[in-house]
């Protein structure tokens, strides 16, 4: 940890709000799906909730669990479950929900449980392997190793400008 | 036997009273006789002899008188000797004896009467006593004229002759009285012969008759006495069977007597024994007692400690409800670094340090997470051992119970135990007292045997006797 932060220090004055810049570290938020690790980058994240009480939307698709009412603001709750097909795992009250607005409005990602937010080092950024399926592939950005542990790196843009969503978007929601 | 025994002495006794009767009758007789003879003999001969005395006394007299008279003059006055006898005595005397010799005359007079020339006497004896009053007279008269003399010389021949006309008849009374006293001697003497032959007759008949039936008796006392002889045998063979029975019964009453002993002893130490185990027993129920007492108060403890840990398991869900409340507090603290990060990340290069603060917050955070996790699971294994303890106190509470019951049970077992030793104790006292009956009665048949022995010795000793006695008689 110190090791990092040494890290951090060194990086402090590179600019990171700019992600197309050259910058050697990102700070990523982990969080648990399925059992498995994952990671997205904490500028996609607006904050992080405890999962609220759902309503459920009628005739909406299986990835839309429903929606919440956030300090007045509705907004629909996604299950990205359904993108990996995976099954939900973990203790119902470590389920947390990440608000995200990088598509112009808010939503709400539905995962099981959030670890940390670290900050990692660029170049240890794997590329995606070439046995994940096709659409899984465009929804990441690659694979980090963290110890014994490996992180996929989710691309929250892309999954949330998918075909499925944007047609739902621009109908429903 | 006895009745002809009885019969036999009654006879002799009978016999020996007619003896006796015809003894005194006899005898009587020989008496009568001989006061007959002494009576009708004797009297005449006295009175004849008293008669002559007096008459020989009044001869002298008047003898003496006339002598003197003529020797010493007329003395009379001084001497009144002469009348005094004339008067009082010889006179008397004479008149007396002719008085009786009328009475023997009544009474003999068919006898004698012929033989005896008693008026004539009388008559003459009148005359000589007239003959001498008739001199008196003339003497007092001659007395009184003083110193006259009288012709006393006539007087004297009256005298003289009347006194030999008298002299006579009194010689032949007295011959005839002295006659009839030998005759009624000679008869007395034949009626005591007669007499004492009919004593001798009848003596030897009741001797004879007496023999006999002495004989008799005695042959039927003979044949008594040989039966008694058998009998008197027959009884010391008896009695001597009796007298070992006896000695035997006096062994076997002692040996029974020992064994009464022995049992008593026995009864005794049973007694002490079963005192022995009432005290143990009354120990162990005492003991049992406490015992239950313990459980009672390890039964109580056991609540109390079980009651505590309860409180414990309690307190320590408490402490877990709390430590859930600081898990939630961390998760939520952790969201909020979380959040900080984001905003830090958001805010750029101005909110990088704020990112430091909120990943220290967050690690605290999930040490505090740890922690908590770790508080829990160690109020689980303290919940966990909890129940083990209660479950083993709760064996301890059923072993306590059951080692209460056994207990209880030994106590009421103790108390059986006690109430048969007491049973016992009161059952070899009964046995002691019986025993000692016994020995009483023992001692009793003892003493009886004993009793008895003495009596058949004696009785041997009066057989022995009997047979000596019956043998001598036979």
């Amino acid at each position: 940890m110190e090791s990092d932060e040494k890290i951090i220090i060194e990086v402090d004055d590179q600019d990171l709000l700019n992600q197309d810049d050259k910058k050697h570290t990102i700070r990523v938020l982990t969080f648990c799906l399925g059992g498995e690790n994952y990671c997205i980058d904490i500028n996609h994240a607006k904050e992080v909730v405890r999962l609220p009480e759902i309503t459920k939307v009628p005739n909406a698709p299986a990835f839309i669990v429903g929606i919440i009412n956030l300090r007045g603001e509705v907004l629909s709750v996604l299950d990205i479950h359904y993108f990996f097909g995976l099954e939900k795992k973990g203790k119902p009250q470590d389920a947390r929900l990440i608000v995200t607005d990088v598509v112009g409005e808010s939503l709400g990602i539905m995962v099981d449980r959030i670890k940390d937010a670290i900050d990692i080092d660029q170049l240890s950024i794997q590329p995606p392997l070439a046995t994940l399926k096709g659409n899984l592939s465009a929804y990441t950005k690659g694979q980090i190793q963290l110890g014994d542990e490996i992180y996929i790196l989710l691309d929250i843009y892309n999954i949330l400008n998918c075909d499925e969503i944007k047609n739902l978007r621009k109908g429903n929601i | 036997m006895k009745k002809k025994v009885l019969i036999g002495f009654i006879f002799i006794l009978l016999m020996v009273l007619v003896l006796g009767i015809v003894s005194l009758v006899s005898i009587n007789h020989i008496n009568e006789s001989w006061d007959d003879a002494q009576k009708e003999g004797s009297a005449l001969v006295d009175f004849s002899q008293d008669f002559a005395l007096a008459f020989q006394h009044c001869r002298t007299d008047e003898k003496d008188f006339i002598l003197r008279h003529e020797a010493k003059g007329f003395k009379f006055s001084k001497d009144k000797y002469i009348e005094d006898r004339f008067k009082s005595r010889d006179v008397k005397e004479a008149r007396k004896a002719l008085q009786e010799l009328k009475n023997i005359k009544v009474i003999i007079e068919e006898e004698y009467l012929e033989r005896l020339k008693i008026e004539k006497l009388e008559e003459l004896f009148n005359i000589y006593v007239s003959q001498v009053l008739a001199m008196v007279d003339g003497l007092e008269k001659s007395l009184e004229n003083e110193h006259e003399d009288g012709s006393l010389g006539n007087k004297d021949s009256n005298f003289a002759q009347t006194a030999a006309l008298i002299k006579p008849i009194v010689k032949e009374i007295l011959e005839v009285g002295h006659e009839d006293y030998k005759h009624h001697v000679a008869e007395a003497h034949a009626i005591e012969d007669s007499a004492t032959s009919t004593i001798y007759i009848s003596l030897f008949v009741v001797m004879l008759l007496g023999a006999f039936v002495v004989f008799y008796i005695l042959g039927v006392i003979s044949r008594a006495i040989k039966t008694l002889t058998g009998v008197v045998q027959r009884v010391t063979s008896a009695s001597t069977e009796i007298l070992a029975a006896s000695q035997q019964q006096t062994s076997g009453a002692r040996e029974q007597s020992s064994a009464v002993a022995e049992t008593t002893s026995s009864a005794k130490e049973l007694s002490a024994t079963s005192e022995q185990v009432g005290d143990s027993i009354r120990r162990v129920s005492e003991a049992a007692g406490h015992a239950l007492a313990g459980m009672a108060k390890i039964k109580d403890s056991i609540g109390k400690t079980s009651e505590m840990i309860a409180s414990l398991g309690e307190k320590s869900q408490k402490i877990g409800k709390i430590t859930s409340l600081i898990d939630d507090v961390a998760d939520q603290t952790n969201l909020l670094a979380v959040n900080a990060s984001i905003e830090a990340a958001r805010a750029g290069e101005q909110g990088r340090g704020f990112t430091v603060v909120a990943d220290e917050i967050r690690k605290l955070s999930d040490s505090t997470a740890k922690s908590t996790t770790d508080i829990t699971s160690l109020i689980e294994i303290i919940q966990h051992e909890m129940t083990n303890s209660i479950m083993s106190m709760e064996g301890s509470l059923r072993s306590v119970d059951d080692e209460a019951k056994l207990a209880q049970q030994t106590a009421e077992r103790s108390k059986e135990i006690a109430m048969s030793a007491n049973q016992q104790i009161s059952g070899s006292k009964q046995i002691s007292e019986a025993m000692g009956n016994i020995d009483e009665a023992m001692k009793q048949i003892v003493a009886g045997a004993q009793q008895t022995q003495q009596a058949v010795k004696d009785l041997s000793a009066l057989g022995e006797e009997l047979n000596k006695l019956s043998k001598e008689l036979e």
